[in-house]
């Protein structure tokens, strides 16, 4: 497989587009994945995935890593271009998630009958820098060092901002979990 | 209610989207296969320029002719005024300091009378001390071939002789100046010219008819008497002479008979031009499962064009500049039952001679050359519906790259308003390179074949209406004169 890779890349950056053509059946699912996390609505996660492989392909020349180190590097390209947007418009409120489904979502009950939908629903709904600090921080792996250089922030206010988040979600859960009843 | 960090990274990575794969895929390929912004702009870069040097080079041309018709003309209005003023006096320049000078050749050359050149040149750094001779027979052997023409023989010492014997200068008078030399003249004694007061010698008679100044000519260090450097500084003097020695008629251009009109046609002229443009577009699609042949399209689009020309001969002209046409056409495949519509626009580069005849009041006129052309999509490139092979989806296809072109014009100038302004056909032949982008654009159907490649013969025939705008009419009294020989 990693031969594979390794061949896909050398291609690209010869700049076939079959190459690329396989690089995108391959890493589609995980960075449209990643894109919706990221997005602030289903057009800006298309948009995002569009981008990134756009970028990936005109700058593989630039890839100096091996093949394993392929797929963080496209998901930083992907997590810049959001976070490049997010600064553009700080403003942007998070609505209109239409068009996602949930994979797994098919009645797994976490702590009394909460189901991935409602924590992403409530996420959703959340404050943009919140949002992204739950992403960067618990998903992504991002210490509060890096988050609060990456949003410009201090970092205690990362760590008071994500702390905060997670407060909220289980207030908003339970509130959730009342009106469903 | 607890909810650890790990359930919330769960619940975000069950995440998943339900886009279209093989639609975003096709956007890629389609972003992907956008002509390149940089080359784009380069190529703009190097257009403006070019333009911009031609403007100003085409300016500077102007400029100059401009600067030397005004010393032409001050030349001629001189003798008018005062008929009996010495060779000094009807070189009239801008500066002072040119007029020192110029003065001071005059003397050095027409008057055996030697200065000081503290007291006349206050700018001059160390005259040379060497003498200068005028050699006379070789001055002698010069002549300009406009005077050869008319059989006018401008021979500057033999000028001099004239006038030396006019004023019945002393005879062992020599004719070689020495600058070092005393201000004392030899005829009385006295001051002979002060130039400083810009006075002249009082007893020179200027014989109109022959003189010529001679700083027109320059001296060789071997004391020769050479032509100017600048051929125009001895054919400004010679266009005075002509205005004092042929009939009116033949110098005056507004004279010259409506046969030879064309003659005064300016040396350069600056086109900008408009027209219409009608594409009829021949599309083949070769690289597909068959070779398909489209129905000519056909649309009309408009085209915008600056050139520069240039007269080599009275007869030929050679053109060159840039035009910028829109080029749009939809066309009909038959056999896979799909259409295809073109939006671009073309930068021309001609490069055209033109053959000019004289029928009467009209010009009419016949030109040929190549074109380097650039085409670029414009907006919405070219389209291909494909309705057969099952893809149900809107292609884009891109037509962008070099393409040389072959360029027939037949048109005619006339006059309008006192304005030229010619009427042409221009008809352009190109084959342009199409490629079709979304032919692997199927994701496991395609993926692998080589884009789709077709050739179209973007043939067009516009109708233009151009205007001349001279640069330079000076050379057209020459030009008709040459022609008269």
């Amino acid at each position: 497989m990693n031969e594979n890779l390794s061949e896909i890349i050398t291609a690209c950056k010869q700049g076939s587009r079959t190459a690329l053509g396989k690089l995108y059946e391959l890493y589609y699912e995980s960075l449209s994945n990643a894109a919706i996390r990221y997005a602030f609505d289903s057009s800006h996660a298309k948009d995002l995935v569009h981008d990134t492989f756009v970028s990936c392909f005109k700058n593989m020349n630039q890839f100096r890593g091996d093949s394993n180190q392929l797929l963080p590097w496209m998901k930083r390209i992907l997590i810049n271009k959001a976070l490049g947007q997010y600064r553009k418009n700080k403003k942007i409120e998070s609505t209109d998630f239409v068009g996602y489904e949930q994979k797994e979502d098919k009645g797994v009950d976490l702590n009394e009958n909460i189901f991935y939908s409602d924590i992403i629903l409530i996420i959703n709904k959340m404050n943009e820098v919140d949002r992204l600090i739950i992403n960067l921080s618990i998903v992504e792996g991002f210490s509060h060092k890096e988050i609060s250089q990456i949003l410009e922030i201090t970092e205690a206010n990362s760590r008071k901002r994500l702390s905060r988040a997670k407060v909220n979600l289980i207030k908003l859960l339970k509130m959730h979990q009342v009106n469903k009843v | 209610m607890s909810l650890s960090n790990q359930d919330i990274k769960k619940a975000m990575l069950s995440q998943s989207s339900d886009w279209d794969k093989q639609a975003l895929w096709q956007e890629i390929n389609d972003t992907l296969d956008q002509p390149n912004k940089k080359r784009f702009a380069w190529f703009w870069l190097f257009g403006i320029s070019c333009v911009a040097i031609g403007l100003s080079a085409m300016l500077t041309i102007s400029f100059t002719e401009q600067k030397n018709t005004k010393t032409v003309k001050t030349n001629q209005q001189t003798p008018n005024k005062k008929e009996t003023q010495t060779t000094i006096k009807q070189i009239t320049t801008p500066s002072k300091e040119t007029k020192l000078i110029h003065s001071q050749k005059q003397v050095d050359k027409t008057i055996p009378v030697i200065t000081n050149s503290r007291t006349t040149s206050t700018k001059r750094e160390n005259p040379p001390k060497t003498n200068v001779t005028v050699n006379k027979t070789q001055a002698t052997d010069y002549k300009h071939p406009i005077y050869k023409q008319q059989k006018i023989t401008v021979n500057p010492s033999s000028i001099i002789h004239k006038q030396s014997t006019k004023t019945q200068r002393p005879s062992n008078t020599r004719q070689t100046v020495k600058s070092t030399s005393s201000t004392v003249s030899p005829i009385e004694g006295k001051k002979y010219i002060d130039l400083k007061e810009n006075k002249t010698a009082p007893s020179i008679q200027q014989d109109k008819s022959t003189s010529i100044p001679v700083s027109d000519l320059e001296i060789a260090e071997s004391g020769d008497l050479i032509p100017s450097k600048d051929p125009f500084l001895v054919s400004k003097e010679a266009d005075q002479l002509i205005q004092n020695t042929l009939p009116s008629s033949l110098t005056d251009v507004s004279k010259i008979s409506k046969e030879s009109k064309r003659y005064s046609v300016p040396k350069w002229e600056f086109i900008p031009s408009f027209g219409l443009n009608q594409t009829i577009q021949n599309y083949t699609r070769i690289n597909f499962d068959e070779k398909e042949i489209a129905k000519p399209g056909i649309k009309l689009s408009t085209t915008i064009g600056l050139e520069i020309s240039r007269k080599l001969t009275p007869d030929f002209k050679a053109r060159s500049g840039i035009l910028f046409y829109t080029k749009k056409y939809k066309t009909q495949f038959q056999q896979s039952k799909s259409s295809a519509a073109s939006n671009s626009y073309n930068l021309s580069i001609p490069l055209m001679v033109e053959y000019e005849l004289s029928i009467g009041k009209i010009n009419p006129y016949l030109a040929g050359g190549v074109g380097i052309d650039y085409y670029e999509p414009l907006g919405g490139s070219l389209y291909l519906l494909n309705t057969i092979k099952g893809y149900g989806i809107v292609q884009t296809m891109y037509n962008t790259g070099w393409s040389v072109s072959g360029l027939v014009e037949i048109g005619t100038h006339f006059r309008l308003f006192k304005q030229k302004i010619s009427l042409a056909v221009l008809t352009d032949l190109s084959r342009e390179r199409v490629v079709d982008a979304n032919y692997y654009g199927v994701i496991g159907e395609n993926l692998g074949n080589v884009s789709g490649t077709s050739y179209s013969n973007g043939n067009s025939v516009s109708l233009r209406l151009r205007y001349h705008l001279p640069i330079a009419r000076k050379k057209a009294v020459y030009d008709y004169l040459n022609i008269s020989k």
